[in-house]
């Protein structure tokens, strides 16, 4: 799901960079730090719409160095439990397989899929078929999230696609 | 046995009994209830011998006590009447005596059997005198009881009553219990136990452990030999129990016959001392624990004994139980070696195939017949069923009768791979498993495995199906509060054992036992107790019991590292070799070390270096830095991309891909044959000094010594001037200090000469040069004119310079830093970072230093010296046109000279230097140099040997240098090595090749306003504050000698004059648009767009051309007018 958040941005800022670019510096800086990075509290940061605040910058006694307290809204993705998400499949074995929702990694192991499809592995490349439907790399897929592994700076998802209306999502 | 009834000696007696050992044992008339103690487990044929031995001196040394009884017995006139009513008279009594002796021998007695039968028969009588103990001594004591009441009534009216409770406490102690039974049938268990100075003591003995039994043995040989001796050993007994190994105790009334019967017996560690048991410890030291042994069909059991110790059986019959006797399956092992041939084994015995286990394995008759011949098989009664051996073997399964004592039925715990080849023997589905069986084999273990707060579900009895978090939990019972349905919030008592715990589908739970300790995954399925779970560490699917489980934390993060080591963690696996950790199996680590192969070591085998990753950096294909966590690709072969996860010493990259299958998706590359796959950050760490601020300083500081020349001789075409290979050409290989190792053209040999008697060679003339090896000298030795800086001398000795030169350029260009400005006391010299309209221009230069670092003159230097790069900058010829008056065209130059000009700016030293030779090999391939006129007009002969060397290093540098990824994935006549400097017609670089005033060389274009691009320019970063920016203008004419007049595109009406400075190309927008070129080597033509690729267009093919010229979209700007 995605969220607008308001969050903050600590940056260091060497003297030698204090200067006319100073809040160029800043904002490049920012956008590089920030985005696309993912922070279990909040999710994936996805992209930096609006930066609030700039902070004030607070020279620190001992190196020169400023730090700036930057505010920025960003627009995040968490992915929850029981959410439905569509995502492209980036790889397939035949423990089930991996797809990609944005920029979260999510497994549909082979026991989360339909019985009626299997795995194929003599198909080049490997895919899930089932009579009406075949999942292979590429193929795009709608999911349901059935649980998430969150660490500090990573998110990994595990998803079903046994159920109605989950599956492959045909282009038509 | 007759002889032996008719005796009245007590001996004789004993004999009898030991004669019980045979089966038609009168014990055997008397049949007891059997209780088997599983303490007391001892079956080993072996000690059978000894055994009877102990039974034999055991009853034999007790007849010194017997002795005495039977004197008082003696001296009772009157018999029992008690006597009478059992009816048997003395016989009986005997045999009770004989019993109530036994009791003395203690249970080291009922050890062992000649065969297992008697072995249970011998047992019972032991076990049945333990068992019967009360009984029998309450009824014995009572008649021995009452003589001896009346003999003591006789003596007391002669002696003192001390004498006579002196007396009797030494005739008599043992048998004190006795008196207060007198009247009553049961004696309560508090009198039977010893008293302190009534009752001998026991004395505990140190021992080898696993000796208790021999030892116990010595010491009965030993007191039985003593027995008739001047000098008995006045020890009672001596017993030890399974359950304490190491210890034997022995009874006696003081330490000394303890210390007398140890003597000299090996395996007693005496050292340890002769401790003494406390009163209270001696009772249960002797209690005999009763344990139940309920076996029901399908419960698992494990085999204590012979080549199938240890193994899984599954109970089949229980029919038999009551003569102990239960019918069990499990897998064979049966040898199936051809050298062990069955005659060899009947030679050897049994004892010759125990060396080494058979594998368990399924039966199979045709295997069996081929090694022990086509009759050893016979055909059972059912299909698939056999006979082989005296077993029976059904569906490859041994069915086989043992005795209860010899299997195995607590603690049994079956893994689920032993149960799934029970289950899965026909077709391999493991769904096969009979799950209530596994249930039923947990059972016991269940409740410990729960803690409060876990997820049960109650699976069985009046509860089940209730769902519940543990509250509290005892060994039996556990308490839950319910969740959901009709008693949801209320507390429930439920048995441990019909509870299990419940885990969802995509929980993170770790596995706390097995031998996938540790492992954390996420569920992906659960059926019954056993739950499916993918790994997060390998890429696999576990298979375990929900017992097994716990919910991992949900940020498992940190709880992770709890052991040594995590995965992709570094390791040593010795001084030189590094590995990194791709799985792990319980406390085994699988590793990949630097060469790519994998290892399977232990924790202990290796060293960590965990925080080797926060500091490992290394340097790309490209020369930037590559750190843990960067994408990167491998340039030639299999191309794979991953994540750097470890490099170690700046040379060996680990990188993970999780689509490689192999090795967990964790392969190893040199650092040299990968490339950024993302483009580098363009901004620097801004808590570090700005590195374009560094290079300015270092302009004031003395280049880097000496080994810059190591590199450059090196692929010199040489001449021997001296010795004995005088007039020999070669090529220098390798520079070591003053001497350089020349590979001989003549017979490839090589040689190492001193670099003074070697001369250069100029490949096409023939003439020779002294072998410069110094700058200074090379300078003067050139003595080539400020323009002929490119034109190396040393070109065809290889491509030095290019690298060195390349780096300064690209990093001065960009120069952002103000402070270089006020450094150098030149204010106009701050560039602008959004010059090309990406603003990344400062960051760029900022990277640059890193690049700089691979040329091979500043290796030496110290790596990454930034320095020495911001010096060489400042030497860029470019700085001598600048010097000559900023636009000034220099000899042949146009506009595009200002390119370079540009980049160095006005700076009084720079033309100081830019005559400099020295600052030609280090400039010379600079992107920048390229452009410049004078480098366009450079004769061929000096170029036309080097491209090679000169492109080699360059392109690769220039392209991606600024910016990675941008132009390497594109096939353009830029990427192509050759073209780059043998021609002046290419050799575009980053984004600053298109000057800040290349709007004055054209007119009558659209272009756009942005951002100034001028370098230390004083005019404001935006043009009249960014109002226009962005917006499209055309001009044809211009106001003054900077300043165009520029019409808006969208309302003629309005014109401004815009800076030049302001100015950008107006990209065409789509194909079919008349463009000319504003930059780069087709500079001035005018084309038309047809294809565009990214930020690339693809021209209409025009006459004259070779190929279709692709250009970058910033080089291109669309005609407004033509």
């Amino acid at each position: 799901m995605f969220f607008l958040r308001q969050l903050n941005h600590t940056i260091l800022l060497h003297p030698s960079y204090f200067g006319a670019q100073l809040e160029d510096y800043l904002r490049q800086k920012l956008y590089e730090d920030v985005e696309g990075t993912c922070s279990g509290k909040h999710g994936y940061i996805i992209a930096v719409i609006k930066i609030d605040s700039i902070g004030e910058g607070k020279v620190l006694p001992s190196t020169g160095q400023a730090r700036f307290r930057t505010t920025y809204t960003a627009v995040v993705m968490k992915p929850f439990k029981g959410e439905v998400v569509d995502g492209r499949v980036v790889n397939v074995n035949k423990m089930g397989f991996f797809a990609m929702v944005g920029p979260l990694q999510v497994f549909v192991s082979s026991h989360l899929v339909h019985a009626d499809m299997k795995f194929d592995p003599n198909a080049s490349p490997p895919c899930y078929r089932s009579n009406d439907e075949i999942i292979q790399k590429d193929s795009k897929v709608r999911i349901q999230i059935v649980g998430c592994r969150v660490e500090a700076n990573d998110i990994f998802a595990i998803g079903t696609i046994k159920k109605d209306f989950l599956g492959q999502i045909r282009e038509d | 046995m007759s002889d032996v009834e008719g005796s009245s000696s007590p001996i004789e007696e004993k004999s009898s009994r030991d004669g019980s050992a045979e089966p038609s044992d009168a014990n055997v008339g008397r049949k007891r209830p059997r209780d088997v103690d599983p303490d007391e487990k001892e079956d080993e044929e072996e000690k059978v011998e000894v055994e009877k031995e102990e039974d034999a001196g055991g009853d034999n040394r007790n007849n010194d006590e017997d002795e005495d009884e039977d004197d008082d017995d003696d001296d009772d006139d009157d018999e029992d009447e008690e006597d009478e009513e059992r009816g048997e008279g003395e016989r009986k009594k005997k045999r009770r005596k004989k019993n109530r002796v036994n009791r003395f021998i203690d249970i080291e007695a009922e050890v062992d059997e000649d065969d297992e039968e008697e072995e249970l028969d011998d047992y019972e009588d032991v076990a049945g005198f333990i068992d019967e103990q009360p009984d029998d001594e309450a009824i014995a004591r009572d008649d021995y009881a009452h003589r001896r009441l009346d003999q003591v009534q006789g003596r007391n009216d002669q002696e003192s009553v001390e004498d006579i409770v002196q007396r009797l406490k030494q005739r008599h102690g043992r048998m004190a219990a006795a008196r207060y039974n007198a009247d009553s049938d049961r004696v309560p268990q508090r009198l039977l136990m010893p008293v302190e100075d009534r009752d001998p003591s026991l004395w505990k003995v140190y021992v080898k452990p696993g000796r208790e039994q021999g030892i116990a043995a010595s010491i009965f040989r030993k007191t039985f030999d003593a027995q008739y001796s001047a000098n008995p050993i006045d020890v009672i007994s001596v017993f030890y129990r399974d359950s304490l190994s190491g210890l034997i105790f022995v009874e006696a009334r003081q330490s000394g016959p303890v210390t007398q019967a140890l003597h000299g017996i090996v395996g007693v560690f005496m050292s340890r001392g002769v401790t003494r048991v406390p009163l209270e410890e001696m009772a249960p030291l002797l209690k005999i624990k009763k344990k139940d042994v309920i076996l029901e069909p399908h419960m698992w059991i494990r085999m204590k004994r012979g080549k199938n110790a240890g193994d899984l059986a599954e109970v089949v019959d229980v029919d038999q139980m009551t003569s102990g006797v239960v019918g069990i399956k499990f897998i064979p092992r049966i040898d199936l070696t051809p050298r062990e041939k069955k005659k060899e084994r009947a030679a050897n015995g049994r004892a010759g195939g125990s060396s080494s286990r058979p594998p368990a394995r399924l039966f199979n008759p045709d295997d069996v017949r081929k090694i022990y011949g086509r009759g050893s098989v016979r055909s059972g009664g059912g299909s698939n069923t056999y006979l082989f051996d005296n077993d029976e073997y059904i569906e490859g399964f041994c069915i086989r009768d043992v005795k209860i004592n010899l299997i195995e039925t607590e603690n049994v715990k079956p893994t689920l791979e032993e149960i799934s080849q029970f289950s899965g023997s026909d077709d391999q589905t493991a769904t096969k498993i009979d799950l209530s069986a596994i249930a039923d084999a947990h059972k016991n273990i269940a409740a410990s495995a729960l803690f409060p707060g876990d997820k049960v579900e109650v699976y069985e009895g009046e509860q089940s199906g209730l769902y519940g978090a543990v509250v509290a939990v005892t060994p039996d019972v556990i308490t839950i509060r319910a969740e959901g349905g009709e008693i949801h919030g209320q507390t429930v008592e439920v048995p441990a054992k019909s509870a299990r715990k419940r885990f969802e589908i995509g929980e993170h739970v770790k596995i706390l036992s097995g031998k996938n300790l540790n492992a954390t995954g996420m569920v992906v399925e659960v059926r019954g107790d056993v739950v499916t779970l993918m790994s997060d560490q390998g890429e696999q699917e576990i298979k375990v019991f929900s017992k097994d489980l716990r919910k991992a934390a949900e940020l498992a993060g940190t709880s992770d590292q709890a052991g040594m080591f995590d995965l992709h963690d570094m390791v040593m696996l010795d001084v030189s070799t590094a590995g990194v950790i791709i799985r792990m199996e319980g406390a085994i680590l699988h590793v990949i070390d630097q060469n790519g192969a994998v290892r399977v070591v232990t924790p202990q085998q290796v060293t960590p270096r965990r925080e080797n990753r926060l500091f490992a950096v290394a340097t790309d294909s490209q020369g930037n830095d590559m750190k843990v966590g960067d994408a990167m690709k491998e340039t030639s072969g299999e191309n794979r991309r991953g994540e750097v996860i470890n490099i170690y010493r700046s040379l060996f990259v680990f990188l993970h891909n999780r689509e490689i299958a192999e090795n967990n998706g964790v392969f190893v590359a040199r650092a040299g044959s990968l490339v950024s796959v993302t483009p580098k950050s363009a901004v620097n760490d801004l808590s570090k000094l700005n590195p374009a601020l560094n290079a300015a300083y270092s302009a004031v500081m003395p280049p880097p010594p000496m080994d810059v020349n190591r590199g450059r001789l090196v692929n010199t075409l040489v001449v021997v001037t001296k010795g004995t290979q005088k007039g020999l050409v070669g090529v220098i290989r390798d520079v070591l200090g003053t001497n350089a190792r020349v590979e001989l053209t003549t017979n490839n040999k090589l040689i190492t000469i001193p670099m003074t008697s070697l001369k250069r060679k100029d490949a096409k003339t023939g003439n020779t040069f002294p072998l410069d090896t110094g700058s200074a000298a090379f300078a003067s030795y050139n003595g080539r004119p400020t323009g002929g800086y490119d034109i190396n001398p040393y070109a065809n000795g290889g491509a030095t310079p290019a690298p060195g030169g390349r780096t300064p350029a690209v990093a001065y260009g960009r120069t952002p830093n103000p402070y270089a400005v006020s450094k150098g006391g030149y204010p106009s010299r701050t560039p602008n970072p959004y010059a090309m309209g990406g603003g990344q221009t400062p960051a760029l230069g900022g990277r640059t230093p890193a690049p700089g670092s691979r040329t091979p003159g500043w290796a030496g230097a110290g790596g990454k010296t930034p320095y020495g790069g911001g010096m060489d900058g400042g030497r860029t010829p470019g700085w001598a046109g600048a010097g000559a008056g900023g636009k000034t065209p220099l000899p042949g130059g146009s506009r595009e000279d200002m390119a370079s000009s540009r980049n160095a700016a006005p700076t009084p030293w720079a033309p100081i230097h830019a005559p400099t030779p020295a600052a030609g090999p280090y400039s010379a391939p600079t992107p920048w140099a390229n452009p410049t006129p004078m480098n366009a007009p450079t004769p061929g002969p000096a170029t036309a040997p080097t491209p090679a060397a000169y492109s080699a290093p360059t392109p690769g540098g220039v392209f991606s240098a600024p910016t990675p990824g941008q132009f390497n994935a594109v096939p353009t006549p830029y990427a192509a090595p050759t073209p780059a400097y043998s021609a002046p017609s290419n050799g575009l670089s980053g984004q600053n090749d298109v000057p800040w005033d290349w709007a004055l060389d054209f007119s009558s274009v659209m272009v756009e306003v942005g951002p100034s691009t001028r370098p230390g320019t004083r005019n404001p970063l935006h043009f009249r504050r960014g109002a226009l920016d962005g917006q499209l203008f055309g001009y044809s004419s211009l106001a003054d000698e900077e300043t165009p007049r520029c019409v808006l595109l969208t309302d003629p009406n309005v014109t401004e004059d815009i800076g030049a400075e302001y100015l950008r190309p107006g990209k065409p927008t789509m194909p079919g648009q008349v463009v000319v070129v504003v930059a780069g080597p087709a500079r001035g033509q005018q084309r038309t767009t047809q294809y565009q690729n990214d930020d690339l267009w693809m021209m209409e093919l025009e006459q004259g051309d070779v190929q279709q010229l692709v250009i970058p979209d910033r080089h291109l700007c669309r005609i407004w007018k033509t």
